[in-house]
């Protein structure tokens, strides 16, 4: 029911669509460039350096090594999205859990588990990450665990929020007298009743998961070389912007358009589900 | 009023409690074994942090010394230089890191809230539409990009344009540093970017939702003039809404600072923080990131605490 509201208002929406496609087609070209490119995203050519976009068979034209830098993007694409759907699905995951078992337990319990998601809701996400990267490495899987365990505070919140708030509907009155249990009143009523709101935040930490990988990569302490995301590839771009500038201005320009249309995307959703 | 405040500061004392202890954990649990590998650390260095952290002591003692230090403000000592310690760095960087948080601020507060009126007086007119572009490029771009875009185009293009033009060594704005008003106009306008977007959202629906109520009607009935009803009684009350997520805002503005000080090498909190990470000094990095958080839930608590005394009612939540 949710889903079918949100689809269709995405499909009225001009802008929703557009934005909508552009997430597809760069997620498509992502899996599919090496039917497209002759290139791979590590080998060196010392040969074509700095190459100016539309050079040859180089769309992006070519980094400090030779790589080809439109391979180097849609590798980029890849890790960055897979790092952003992954961390928004795991904070999610964590978040409903979290909160359902609050609202429905309630009481004493409540109001400590609330206390808890407050504290490391007043603790900066970004240093927590930087920490735990820096002393536990920085592959994709400890960036995607180090952004996951950090901000499911919002989600908790509002599957809190929602549990309090059905909870004391009739439905679910009715079947907790009928001697259903905590577990599944959960399971068959609260989590399927709250699946706009669910949606609605999936919808918005995407973008947030993409947004700080890409910072820490561009500060230098995200993934490693020769693996690049977005941000790893203005990273490194950036120390040539005033001679080279499409070293940095390429992917920084995917990285505005990829957030500008989940942002786009999220807000359609927002609207037509009232979250 | 009183045990609100008691129990919310308590609670940021208990935060601050677990972050010390994350990070004295991470010191000591993490692979890699940070204190027993040692390697590539100068004797000299070795003996010093021996002594600051109190490492041939029990593990319960080493932590009641690290949680001591911290009480008393001392932050740690470096485990690459024998001569620097995490509060000298803290004494350079942060006043600068102050410097342009406040600057952003400011900017964002002034622009964000007068944009925001313009938008609201405007409604469903080009002028709204063109603020509301400007606030949706601003909450979905991320700072750094807009960051290195604009010093692409105003620090490289513009001002290199400007004083081929006209012949003078004159730069309007220098690509780095931090010695001048002059260095500090696009770094601060970009990182108010951002958080002027918030504002101007904001402040536009807060400002409509206050001119439906009815003693604005009521002011207009009076016969008042509609610029001294949106003067007088509009923005005043439209204001309060924007209190409550300055602590926020001055949060994604200090953490948001972190990719502009790179971008512009600005000497602050981030640039050092960086720095430490790549030269693998753990120490330093553990004592800025201690520093940031003590600061982060400094700022949460002071507007948790403000609004509350603004808006009695948050209380009740």
């Amino acid at each position: 029911m949710f889903v079918s509201r949100a689809v269709k208002a995405i499909v009225q929406n001009r802008i929703a669509v557009t934005a909508l496609l552009f997430l597809g087609l760069v997620f498509i070209v992502s899996l599919i460039y090496p039917l497209l490119s002759e290139y791979n995203y590590y080998a060196h050519n010392l040969d074509n350096v700095f190459l100016p976009p539309f050079s040859g068979k180089h769309v992006f034209g070519t980094d400090n090594f030779g790589r080809d830098l439109f391979v180097r993007v849609c590798e980029g694409a890849k890790i960055s999205l897979k790092i952003g759907l992954a961390a928004a699905l795991i904070q999610t995951l964590i978040g409903i859990i979290y909160g359902c078992l609050s609202g429905v337990y309630g009481g004493i319990i409540d109001e400590i588990m609330m206390r808890i998601a407050d504290m490391f809701h007043s603790i900066p996400s970004l240093i927590i990450v930087i920490l735990l990267t820096t002393f536990m490495g920085r592959s994709e899987m400890t960036i995607i665990i180090a952004l996951s365990i950090t901000d499911w505070t919002g989600m908790a919140k509002i599957m809190r929020g929602q549990t309090l708030l059905l909870r004391e509907m009739e439905f679910v009155q009715s079947a907790k007298v009928l001697g259903v249990g905590n577990l599944r009143i959960i399971t068959k009523h609260i989590i399927p009743n709250s699946m706009g709101a669910i949606l609605v935040n999936v919808m918005l930490s995407i973008p947030a998961a993409i947004f700080a990988e890409a910072f820490l990569s561009f500060l230098g302490l995200g993934i490693e070389i020769p693996k690049a995301s977005w941000g790893t590839l203005a990273n490194e771009g950036f120390v040539y912007a005033s001679s080279y500038p499409w070293l940095v201005i390429i992917p920084l320009s995917f990285i505005a358009v990829i957030m500008i249309c989940f942002y786009v995307i999220g807000d359609t959703i927002k609207d037509a589900l009232g979250g | 009023m009183f045990r609100f405040i008691c129990r919310r500061l308590v609670l940021s004392l208990i935060t601050v409690w677990m972050v010390v202890t994350f990070t004295f954990l991470l010191m000591h649990h993490m692979p890699g074994e940070l204190f027993v590998v040692k390697k590539n650390v100068p004797p000299q260095v070795l003996e010093n942090i021996t002594q600051k952290y109190g490492l041939d002591r029990p593990k319960l003692e080493q932590y009641f010394i690290y949680l001591g230090n911290v009480v008393r403000g001392d932050l740690g000592i470096s485990m690459k230089y024998t001569n620097k310690s995490v509060n000298t760095i803290i004494s350079k960087a942060f006043p600068v890191s102050v410097d342009l948080g406040l600057r952003a601020l400011f900017i964002a507060l002034s622009m964000g809230i007068i944009l925001g009126i313009i938008a609201a007086l405007n409604k469903n007119k080009p002028l709204d539409d063109i603020t509301l572009f400007i606030s949706v490029i601003g909450v979905a771009v991320p700072g750094f990009v807009l960051g290195t875009l604009s010093q692409y185009l105003l620090c490289y293009k513009l001002t290199g344009f400007l004083s081929r033009v006209t012949g003078s060594s004159f730069r309007l704005f220098p690509v780095s540093g931090w010695k001048g008003f002059s260095y500090t106009l696009v770094p601060s306008a970009v990182l108010a970017f951002g958080a002027m977007a918030i504002i101007i959202r904001m402040m536009r629906s807060s400002l409509l939702d206050v001119l439906e109520l009815n003693y604005i009607v009521n002011a207009k009935v009076k016969g008042l003039s509609s610029r001294e009803i949106i003067t007088k009684h509009g923005i005043k009350n439209a204001l309060f809404p924007i209190v409550s997520v300055l602590g926020p805002l001055s949060v994604s503005i200090l953490l948001g600072s972190f990719a502009i000080e790179k971008i512009f090498s600005i000497p602050g909190l981030g640039h050092y923080l960086v720095t430490s990470v790549q030269e693998k000094d753990y120490t330093m990095v553990i004592g800025l990131s201690l520093f940031t958080s003590l600061i982060v839930i400094l700022v949460n608590t002071i507007t948790d605490i403000l609004y509350s005394i603004m808006d009695p009612r948050v209380q009740l939540k």
